[in-house]
């Protein structure tokens, strides 16, 4: 989503694709991501993409600036944290 | 497709009903469509694929459900005052009640004056002050209306001004004396022509203000009902219709009776129309309507106007006076603005069927 619309369909099945299956979202748990997401105004609601008669959800989801914004932050955060436990790993292994 | 996947699409499709009407709305179709790749997909694994999907979506449903509720509760608390006042169940009797309120004050109002001889007590001042004090109701009527996203009783406030606007647009490139000015040309062809302009006018600044709809923030979701449900724009146009109706009774005096007899098929057709779910039975709602508050209007120029109309159409031995010829016409052009929205119906593309994953 970070670089394209995509639909819930398509989001479902790369939450599984990118957990090597081990995240098999429901569709329910999906739409309350998806709802908050949009309340938080991290992602919009846009048109799809897809050609018509493609039996393709007709709506699709994109990232805002804000999302990609906190997007960016999170995985900032999330580099450091690795960073830091490599760092102890090393220490604590010399 | 597998009977399995199709019996759990079905079930998923009334376990919807169990969220929140709003957001039903809003995502029912998507869900529909998402839950149904999904289901289609698994079946191609085998029943256990089925299984699975439908016992993860029965584990997360409560949840959702619950999610929801407390997400639409924390919406309600943020809107507004005017959402709460203005913003009804479909088919409430609030909602019908707003809807009806143009046709009740600009024809019941004048009826019920005329009917108890008060509008020859009234001073004229008086009368003059009374109808500005409706137009103001009206007017920030539907100035709310706009404010809460152009709900469906807001329509017909809409349809009057675009009729009056397609009127002095009109009147302003002289179209008036053009077709009434002493062009010699037969009435019945003059009138003809300016009606069928009108319409053409008419219909044209209402596809503008669809198209600007979509532009708008605050009418954007006008734009997106409309475009899953065209016949709402007839609903507009049967407010334009009004206009039309209560035009009809200018020229006659004591029409009491019949301002208030008109009000009742005028009525009962936004009953009808705000209640009734299929598109098809809410059009010839409107459409019979029409046509019954025509018969009254024609019933009371036959009867009561004090001037005699002369003949303007001649078929034969019929002889059709201006009077009559001019509700005919009236009546084919409200007809038309109330049929014309259906057109657009094949200008968008039908309903996708839900199909196995591609």
């Amino acid at each position: 989503m970070a670089h394209t619309r995509k639909h819930g369909y398509a989001i479902l099945k790369d939450v599984e694709t990118l957990s090597e299956g081990k995240v098999q979202l429901s569709n329910g748990t999906l739409y309350g991501a998806l709802t908050r997401l949009q309340d938080q105004g991290l992602i919009a609601r846009v048109d799809s993409d897809e050609p018509e008669n493609t039996g393709r959800p007709r709506k699709a989801y994109r990232l805002t600036q804000d999302g990609l914004h906190v997007l960016n932050a999170e995985i900032g955060r999330l580099q450091n944290l690795v960073d830091t436990a490599r760092l102890h790993l090393a220490e604590e292994g010399t | 497709m597998n009977a399995s996947a199709n019996l759990i699409q079905q079930v998923y499709v009334h376990a919807l009903k169990l969220y929140p009407r709003a957001f039903r709305e809003e995502y029912a179709e998507e869900l529909c469509t998402v839950f149904n790749l999904v289901t289609e997909r698994a079946a191609q694994t085998g029943v256990l694929g089925l299984v699975k999907v439908a016992f993860r979506e029965l584990r997360d449903l409560p949840f959702a459900i619950i999610a929801a509720y407390v997400r639409e509760r924390r919406r309600m608390q943020m809107q507004n005052r005017l959402d709460r006042w203005f913003t009804h169940e479909p088919g409430s009797w609030q909602e019908i009640l707003l809807a009806a309120l143009p046709f009740l004050l600009l024809m019941g109002f004048p009826g019920i004056l005329t009917v108890f001889s008060l509008d020859k007590i009234i001073p004229a001042v008086i009368g003059l002050g009374l109808l500005g004090l409706i137009v103001v109701i009206l007017a920030t009527l539907g100035i709310i209306g706009l404010f809460v996203e152009l709900p469906r009783w807001a329509l017909p406030y809409a349809g009057m001004p675009l009729a009056l606007v397609a009127f002095v647009f009109m009147f302003a490139l002289g179209m008036r004396t053009l077709f009434f000015g002493d062009s010699g040309a037969p009435w019945a062809l003059r009138m003809s022509g300016f009606l069928a302009i009108f319409l053409i006018v008419v219909l044209g600044l209402t596809l503008l203000c669809v198209w600007l709809s979509k532009l708008l923030p605050l009418t954007r979701p006008f734009y997106e009902r409309v475009k899953a449900d065209w016949s709402l724009l007839s609903f507009t146009m049967y407010g334009g219709a009004l206009v039309f109706i209560a035009g009809m009774y200018e020229d006659i005096v004591g029409a009491g009776w019949h301002l208030l007899l008109t009000l009742i098929p005028l009525v009962l057709g936004i009953w009808v129309y705000l209640r009734e779910t299929r598109m098809s039975r809410r059009l010839w709602t409107l459409v019979l309507s029409v046509t019954a508050a025509m018969g009254i209007a024609l019933a009371a120029n036959l009867q009561l106007m004090d001037w005699v109309s002369p003949t303007a159409l001649q078929i034969g031995p019929l002889a059709l006076n201006r009077a009559v010829l001019s509700v005919i016409l009236t009546w084919l052009t409200c007809e038309t603005m109330i049929l014309a929205p259906l057109l657009l119906r094949f200008t968008t593309p039908p309903r996708r069927p839900i199909l196995a994953e591609s």
